[in-house]
């Protein structure tokens, strides 16, 4: 009863006050404005026709702000380095998972794992013309995966292949960056030709669609890796404690 | 009537007050859960709500995705990309941090049995 | 060489770490080695040619991003290239002595830790400067839960969740500056940020504050960082307190000078600063973790150093940035030192430091603290003595009373443990040192000498760097893309 009574104070305490602190914040937001000209998005707007590229925000990701996009794969490719750092040690077992081998399981799963990737690939591949690319797609390709590991608990995953995947792409999207700086002197630049007139067409853009590809790959291998981490957790064999 | 519904302010003034009491179900969150599972959860909440803020307050009436189609290929009436690349980018980090921090908690709690952040306390004077 | 090899060039031997461990361990070091030495001498080489430098990404600054290097940000990568250098080599004892199961992810997170410090430092564009505190924080929680025992996870898991927090709230910030401004280059918003509705301006000072106060371990938000460094590896928080700690106060500094706020909140931060000093010393006195003991001592470094910075005058800001150049190298020493008597002993008590019977270590670690407590010939001194002879042109003889009194608290704790390192009676286990941490111990004290005896080679290079942090017009010329 005390321990009720203590519980439901110190959360009408807490609650009230991060709400007042809320409410004073919301009193200083009335103060911003929220139509505003000239932002760096209109000039980027009215420069993004140079680029060639049919979709506004992938230029801006991976051209007008694309260190960006280096430093958030570089983000990704830290934490999955520190989840395997946690989750995989060569004394941890996995116990070998009974499941009913169910054949429309079985093979609804392959067949749908062809069609979900297919989907993934179209993103990645049309992230400079229409809604998405490298990251959205990567996280498609990465639930592809994620239903395999749900419909047979047993699945492995190649190891080295995703590391392949993952390092050389990270590094090509750096070597892009770098002959970028000897072709037109400036790093991460456009050096691929890219018409103006192709804008919509699925070659266009020059090395746009080259970096959300590099990205859908990185982003795609990660996501799986740290995907497997996370299911392969209920399967261990022995909780040790210290 | 409706109209009323249509005015930027108003919908700006919406998705302020929306976004901010999400931020507050997130900070009240951190302060009251003790479970780090749950604690995690909280700032996934305070992020969302700040990127709702942040695009929402960005949306005006009349304007379009910043996409060009087949038949007009002018930039012109769009909506501001470059909030939507650095959600974009925020979005990435959060969900970095929040797998890296649940890849903490897993290994702590196989270790000790403790996921409770208030008991999460060998370090100290 | 472009500046942005500073980031690219730690990301591309970071992608191919795996690779590196393929061919031998002896490769993986040598990577880490090559590139922290590349990057070290790079960095000399700037410190010959005419700053501001400026090397663009993709597209001119106010619309695109770019690396800046002024005198300012120059002292700190110097400080941040050495000690990175210092650390690579002394990491090459460490994995030939101890367990080295992960040590490829150990470099990943090493070679990121640094690359995004010095991003830190070099960006001139606030998100993207966000993006680098993000790989720099990430970089650190990994790196404290990094041995995976019980201690490092509970401080990888705290720091994690504080460093959201932060992150959180410089998200707000930035989110509030593009809407008032529509821009988050550095020297467009430095520009315009008076234009900004005054009561939006508090609240985004305040956010900002809040982010990087917390990493810069500033009073009310610091009560995080001694738990951090009592569950890390010692070389660990040799990194901590000599690189991270110091690249969130330079961003701290460098927003503080250049969107105008000291002339609004000198005396607030220099308050603040002085009570991490006052109550990091006094808990220091009664620690019985060596590690948790040189945390509350970084901490109130890290006080003396917000009151000095935060004083708005050109004597007493060089003399600050002297003595943060000789509190990374002189702790960083004690750290690395620290660290080669915690994998001999297997115990972070006190008492280590009185355990271990190696000349040479006894007297670098000497040196150390004796710098650190500012005792001539050492390089603390100078720093502590141009602080307050900065304090005294400026008149303000309560902060160097406030100085002198705390300082003495600090030296009660620092004679105690050289007492204890002195004392005959303990029964003392010889430490071997390893060949390379001679070298590295060596160069480390010999520099805390040399900077000691001949100021002069150090205070060149602070004095410009003032004058760059009151002064940036130039800075924000090049951030807008001038020198393009």
């Amino acid at each position: 009863m005390n321990l009720k009574k203590e519980f439901r104070l110190k959360h009408i305490v807490l609650s009230l006050l991060s709400s007042a602190l809320m409410l004073s914040i919301l009193g200083l937001l009335s103060h911003v404005k929220t139509n505003l000209h000239k932002t760096v998005g209109d000039i980027v707007l009215s420069l993004n026709m140079q680029t060639a590229t049919a979709n506004a925000v992938t230029s801006v990701v991976t051209f007008f702000r694309g260190i960006d996009t280096v430093g958030e794969v570089t983000v990704l490719f830290l934490a999955t380095t520190g989840i395997a750092l946690m989750l995989s040690s060569t004394q941890r077992t996995y116990k070998k998972v009974v499941h009913q081998e169910s054949f429309i399981l079985d093979i609804g799963s392959k067949m749908l794992l062809n069609v979900i990737v297919l989907f993934g690939v179209y993103v990645i591949v049309h992230g400079h013309l229409s809604p998405g690319g490298g990251f959205q797609g990567g996280v498609v390709i990465a639930t592809a995966f994620l239903l395999l590991f749900l419909a047979n608990p047993n699945m492995k995953l190649k190891h080295s292949i995703l590391t392949l995947g993952e390092s050389l792409s990270g590094a090509a999207y750096v070597l892009i960056a770098i002959i970028s700086l000897f072709k037109i002197n400036i790093l991460l630049g456009n050096f691929l030709p890219h018409p103006v007139s192709q804008i919509g067409e699925l070659v266009s853009g020059g090395i746009i669609p080259i970096i959300y590809i590099i990205v859908g790959i990185k982003v795609g291998s990660e996501m799986s890796v740290i995907v497997e981490y996370f299911v392969k957790e209920d399967y261990l064999k022995e909780v040790p404690h210290a | 009537m409706l109209d009323f519904f249509n005015s930027n302010e108003t919908i700006h003034f919406i998705i302020t007050v929306g976004s901010m009491l999400l931020f507050t179900i997130g900070l009240y969150g951190i302060f009251t859960q003790k479970n780090l599972v749950k604690v995690l959860i909280s700032f996934d909440i305070m992020e969302s709500a700040l990127f709702l803020f942040f695009i929402g307050l960005h949306y005006n009436f009349g304007l379009v995705a910043p996409i060009v189609d087949g038949s007009d290929k002018t930039f012109t009436n769009m909506v501001d990309p470059v909030p939507q690349a650095m959600i974009l980018t925020t979005i990435v980090i959060g969900l970095a941090v929040l797998a890296l921090g649940l890849s903490f908690g897993i290994e702590y709690f196989r270790l000790t049995g403790i996921n409770d952040i208030s008991k999460m306390n060998e370090l100290r004077d | 060489m472009s500046l942005g090899y500073y980031f690219l060039l730690p990301v591309i031997f970071s992608f191919l770490t795996p690779y590196f461990r393929k061919l031998g361990t002896s490769a993986l070091r040598g990577s880490s080695v090559f590139l922290t030495f590349i990057l070290f001498v790079q960095t000399l080489e700037y410190t010959g040619v005419s700053l501001p430098q400026i090397s663009q990404f993709s597209v001119a600054p106010p619309i695109g991003i770019a690396f800046v290097l002024d005198n300012f940000s120059l002292l700190f990568l110097l400080i941040f290239t050495f000690s990175g250098f210092m650390v690579s080599l002394y990491m090459l004892w460490y994995f030939k002595a101890n367990d080295n199961t992960n040590e490829t992810r150990f470099y990943v997170f090493f070679n990121m830790l640094l690359a995004g410090s010095i991003g830190m430092i070099l960006s001139c564009d606030i998100f993207n400067v966000y993006i680098f505190f993000e790989i720099t924080g990430i970089s650190s929680y990994a790196l404290a839960a990094y041995n995976k025992d019980k201690l490092g996870l509970e401080a990888g898991i705290k720091y994690l969740i504080i460093g959201s927090i932060a992150s959180i709230f410089i998200v707000f910030a930035i989110m509030l500056i593009y809407l008032q401004i529509g821009t988050v280059n550095i020297g467009l918003i430095a520009q315009r940020y008076s234009e900004i509705d005054p009561k939006i301006a508090v609240l985004i000072a305040l956010m900002l504050f809040i982010g990087f106060g917390t990493k810069a371990e500033l009073f009310p938000m610091n009560f995080w960082a001694p738990d951090i460094y009592q569950g890390s590896s010692s070389h660990v928080n040799g990194l901590f307190s000599a690189i991270v700690a110091k690249s969130y106060l330079f961003v701290f500094f460098h927003l503080f000078y250049l969107f105008g706020l000291n002339t609004k909140y000198t005396l607030l931060i220099m308050s603040l600063g002085a009570i991490t000093f006052l109550v990091s010393e006094f808990t220091a006195l009664n620690q019985k973790d060596i590690k948790r003991l040189f945390a509350y001592s970084t901490l109130g470094q890290l006080g003396i150093l917000f009151m000095a910075l935060a004083s708005n005058s050109s004597d007493t800001i060089s003399g600050a940035l002297f003595h943060l150049a000789s509190h990374s190298i002189s702790k960083l020493l004690i750290f690395l030192v620290l660290g080669i008597l915690i994998s001999k002993f297997k115990s972070t008590k006190i008492t280590i430091v009185g355990d271990f019977k190696s000349l040479f270590l006894s007297i670098v670690l000497i040196i150390g603290f004796l710098s650190i407590l500012g005792i001539p010939p050492f390089s603390g001194f100078i720093g502590k003595i141009l602080i307050l002879k900065g304090f005294a042109l400026s008149h303000n003889y309560i902060a160097i009373a406030f100085i002198l009194l705390v300082s003495i608290v600090e030296a009660v704790y620092f004679f105690r443990l050289i007492a204890l390192m002195l004392d005959k009676k303990r029964t003392k286990t010889s430490v071997p040192v390893g060949f390379v941490n001679y070298i590295v111990l060596s160069v480390l004290a010999i520099l805390i000498v040399l900077f000691g005896v001949y100021p002069s080679l150090l205070t060149h290079y602070t004095d410009l760097a003032t004058n760059a942090l009151l002064q940036p017009h130039s800075y924000l010329q090049f951030a807008l893309g001038v020198g393009l």
